[in-house]
């Protein structure tokens, strides 16, 4: 192996004076390498690849020192020349591939622009080189593909499209920033291999951000991590994973909890001894479609039936459009079935109907991003103020103790309550989602996707209290959520929804290390497992 | 969070800031406007002693030229009236009329945008089929038929003002509520068990309300001008004094004494200029340029 095809000495870059978003930071990356660029929002991992790419606004101030193998040059020198860099040299792949494609260009206009460019060719050798690379990117029907506008195929198609237009310039280095967050578990093992396959072909060198040490684990040959701007560490992906030298790299493996299918589940140890009982939330054959514009009606939920009981966390996990928000929304009332009936403690519940506020207050709901689930103009005590007054009938100073009291069952200092939800940190708006459920003294709770768009150092402490709450109050807890690891760690049963229906149904463990149903085990396939390298398992497998 | 962007909030925040100064100071308009705007406020406010006296009597001999008699600066009418005097007195009435009448019809759009936003289906409809059909008449006609029925005085203007001109903003509030309905903080509300009116007043509609305020300058201009047109045709309380019943009142000399016309006629133009650029200001400010 030659040098390094791109290195990056001392690279700082401030967008205010003081402060610092990288500071110091050097990196290299070899032909055919992939680097797993991972650390926590706000960390400095997507200004890192904006300098690389040249993409920071104007106002922040960038220095160091950038190399490209066979140019000359600091490429962050003010007068630098960057002509030919992106695109041709450097390709960038972005989270929200919708985003980056222009709604008014056909597919094929995208890619066509982009090979002119850089090749030269006329229109018609333009569009047979962009139906060749729809075609490498594994786009079905690549030519019937590339007259059609970015709204039409789905995420992992648009993320293909993407990738295929950062291919078009043959570059040799490949900036990949959050590219399968935005997709399911399923579509994004797909184009992890799609981008693993490109770097053997043609032997691109990757830079792949992300915050999902599982997946930087599966896809890096090594591991840098990121922390408030500076490297903490950079090693092979294996080591770094499995023996991580610097502290904080090692609370982030602990906090990971990545999916493991032989691993028994910490919350699992006495809850099967728990009594199942009976007087829980009982959703009977629940049936909800929703009608489209033109075609038939879409089918959400197609007679599911599920029971939570008290004192037990019930995982539901599926792929976006399976129908498990749905299916929460109906257990808390905010949305009604068209047949089927929601009973809590035997009682038939409708939701259509105005409740009785004692059986509305009975199932709360704690929402997935806690900074839109809170009026930003009301403070967090005064949010939580509401269910208090109309559930528990508490007002002034016995409504103010009572707020303290659940900002700190859900560990919170109480003095967070006078803040707007914008000026806590997320997972701390997410506790104190909690307690605003808590407030209503429910039975059941209903989470969806409730530490999803948390850091993962956060997940662990919400899931901890949720644990708690489960444990010491007796709350049945329906967990909604996409992430097998997460179900794995806090769920005691296990429901797997695909198109409407519960296809698989089981106590988590033994769902998950043997799933019967053939949805459940492509699901599971998909899922990096452990921190093990990606190439190993699609070796395996093929 | 999963809240990625690549410029640094700070950087972010003094961009936003240099850009607000700009456009505040760089073409003026705004704080040019609110201080006018100001002036015409504290002018109406101390009329009773910037102009003792009832500004309809008669206290000098007719047709004073302006810039003659040092007591009289703008020269007095066919009936020995004062001008200044009434134009000091008629920034009272244009004002307080006109802020009155768009408050009403804020008030009134606020309301009946946030219902039909928030309860949809066919309240919906039905609200907004009546805010169409208001629509469909000028206002100007709709204000004028008003008053004609219900009688020449200040609050029956202030009515009539306020129920032609409030569909612009009832459109806005109700697109601004569908916007937030299904914000998850409403879903939130609900959930916590709060009354659907207190979700659709207490926690939706202040979040609607940032736009409604780059409708204000041209609401209170446009009920100012309504106002003014009103009192030329001679439908407003006869016993107060109005820049449009001036102008009016000067229409049969335009060629003999035009400054009869032609200062009332200033006043309303500068009135209707600062409360426009005022609101427009306010609403810059605010980061709403293009909101309309």
């Amino acid at each position: 192996m030659t040098g390094p095809v791109l290195s990056l000495r001392d690279l700082t870059i401030r967008f205010a004076p003081g402060a610092e978003a990288v500071r110091s930071l050097s990196l290299e990356l070899a032909r055919g390498e992939v680097l797993s660029l991972i650390g926590e929002s706000g960390s400095g991992k997507s200004a890192t690849l904006g300098a690389i790419a040249g993409l920071l606004p104007r106002g922040a101030h960038v220095s160091g020192d950038l190399r490209l193998a066979g140019r000359d040059g600091n490429l962050l020198d003010p007068g630098a020349d960057r002509r030919g860099v992106a695109g041709r040299e450097i390709a960038m792949v972005f989270q929200n591939p919708g985003g980056s494609l222009n709604p008014v260009l056909t597919i094929g206009q995208h890619l066509d622009e982009v090979v002119r460019a850089h090749r030269g060719l006329g229109p018609r050798a333009a569009r047979a080189a962009s139906v060749d690379l729809l075609d490498r990117v594994g786009l079905p029907d690549p030519a019937a593909r590339a007259e059609t506008y970015p709204h039409q195929p789905s995420g992992g198609q648009k993320q293909r499209v993407a990738i295929a237009c950062a291919l078009a310039g043959e570059p040799s280095i490949l900036l990949a920033d959050e590219p399968t967050t935005a997709l399911d578990a399923t579509v994004q093992a797909q184009i992890l291999d799609l981008l693993l396959g490109l770097v053997d072909e043609r032997g691109i060198a990757m830079i792949f951000v992300t915050h999902d040490l599982a997946v930087a684990a599966a896809i890096g040959d090594r591991i840098a991590v990121m922390r408030g701007g500076r490297l903490l560490e950079t090693g092979p992906a294996r080591e770094t994973a499995a023996a991580p030298r610097d502290p904080y790299t090692a609370d982030l493996v602990q906090a990971a909890l990545p999916f493991t299918r032989a691993g028994a589940a910490r919350a699992q140890v006495g809850s099967a001894a728990r009594p199942k009982r009976r007087d829980g939330l009982a959703l009977r054959d629940i049936q909800r479609s929703f009608a489209t514009r033109r075609g038939p009606d879409l089918i959400a939920l197609d007679g599911v039936t599920l029971t939570v009981a008290p004192g037990e966390i019930v995982g539901l996990i599926g792929e976006s459009g399976s129908g498990k928000t749905t299916l929460g929304r109906i257990a808390v009332g905010l949305d009604a079935p068209q047949a089927g009936s929601v009973l809590l403690e035997t009682q038939p519940l409708d939701a259509a109907k105005p409740l009785p506020r004692a059986q509305r207050a009975a199932v709360q709901m704690v929402f997935q991003d806690p900074l839109a689930s809170f009026n930003p103009r009301l403070s967090i005590a005064r949010t939580l103020s509401h269910p208090l007054r109309i559930h528990a009938g508490l007002r002034g100073r016995a409504a103010r103790d009572r707020t303290f009291e659940l900002l700190r069952a859900v560990g919170l200092d109480p003095a967070l309550g006078a803040r707007k939800p914008h000026q806590v940190s997320g997972g701390q708006l997410q506790r104190a989602a909690i307690a605003r459920a808590l407030a209503a003294q429910p039975r059941i709770l209903v989470c969806d996707e409730a530490v999803a768009s948390l850091d993962v150092s956060v997940r662990a402490q919400v899931l901890d209290v949720l644990d708690q709450l489960r444990r010491d109050e007796g709350l049945g807890i329906l967990f909604i959520s996409h992430d097998l690891g997460v179900v794995q760690r806090i769920a005691d049963r296990t429901i797997v929804l695909w198109q409407g229906r519960i296809v698989e149904e089981g106590p988590t463990a033994e769902l998950l290390r043997a799933p019967r149903d053939a949805y459940t085990r492509r699901l599971l396939d998909a899922v990096p497992e452990g921190l093990t390298p990606w190439r190993q398992r699609s070796r395996a497998a093929g | 969070m999963q809240r990625r962007g690549h410029e640094a909030p700070a950087a972010r925040a003094r961009r936003v800031m240099i850009a607000r100064r700009l456009r505040l100071t760089g073409p003026g308009g705004g704080a040019l406007g609110a201080t006018v705007l100001l002036c015409l406020v504290v002018v109406g406010a101390l009329a009773p002693w910037l102009a003792p006296g009832d500004p309809l009597d008669m206290v000098a001999r007719p047709l004073t030229a302006p810039f003659t008699d040092p007591r009289f600066p703008l020269g007095t009418d066919q009936l020995g009236r004062n001008v200044l005097a009434g134009l000091i007195h008629g920034a009272r009435v244009s004002i307080t009329v006109g802020g009155a009448a768009a408050a009403a019809a804020i008030g009134v759009g606020m309301v009946i945008g946030t219902c039909a936003g928030f309860a949809g289906g066919r309240l919906d409809e039905a609200l907004m089929r009546v805010t169409e059909a208001f629509q469909t008449v000028p206002t100007f006609l709709l204000a004028l038929a008003l008053v004609s029925v219900l009688g020449a005085s200040a609050a029956n203007v202030v009515i009539a003002i306020g129920l032609s001109s409030w569909p612009p903003t009832a459109r806005l509030v109700r697109a601004e509520v569908l916007r937030l309905r299904g914000a998850d903080y409403v879903d939130a509300a609900r959930v916590a068990g709060r009354a659907p009116l207190a979700i659709a007043f207490f926690e939706v509609l202040p979040g609607a309300l940032q736009p409604v305020v780059a409708l204000i300058g041209i609401t209170v201009g446009e009920a100012i001008l309504v106002e003014s047109a009103l009192a030329f045709l001679g439908l407003s309380d006869p016993n107060l004094i109005s820049w449009g019943g001036m102008v009016a009142n000067g229409r049969a000399l335009l060629r003999s004494a035009a400054y009869l016309v032609i200062f009332p006629g200033i006043a309303i133009a500068i009135a209707v200029l600062a409360v426009t650029l005022a609101g427009d200001g306010l609403a810059a400010r605010l980061g709403l340029t293009g909101v309309r």
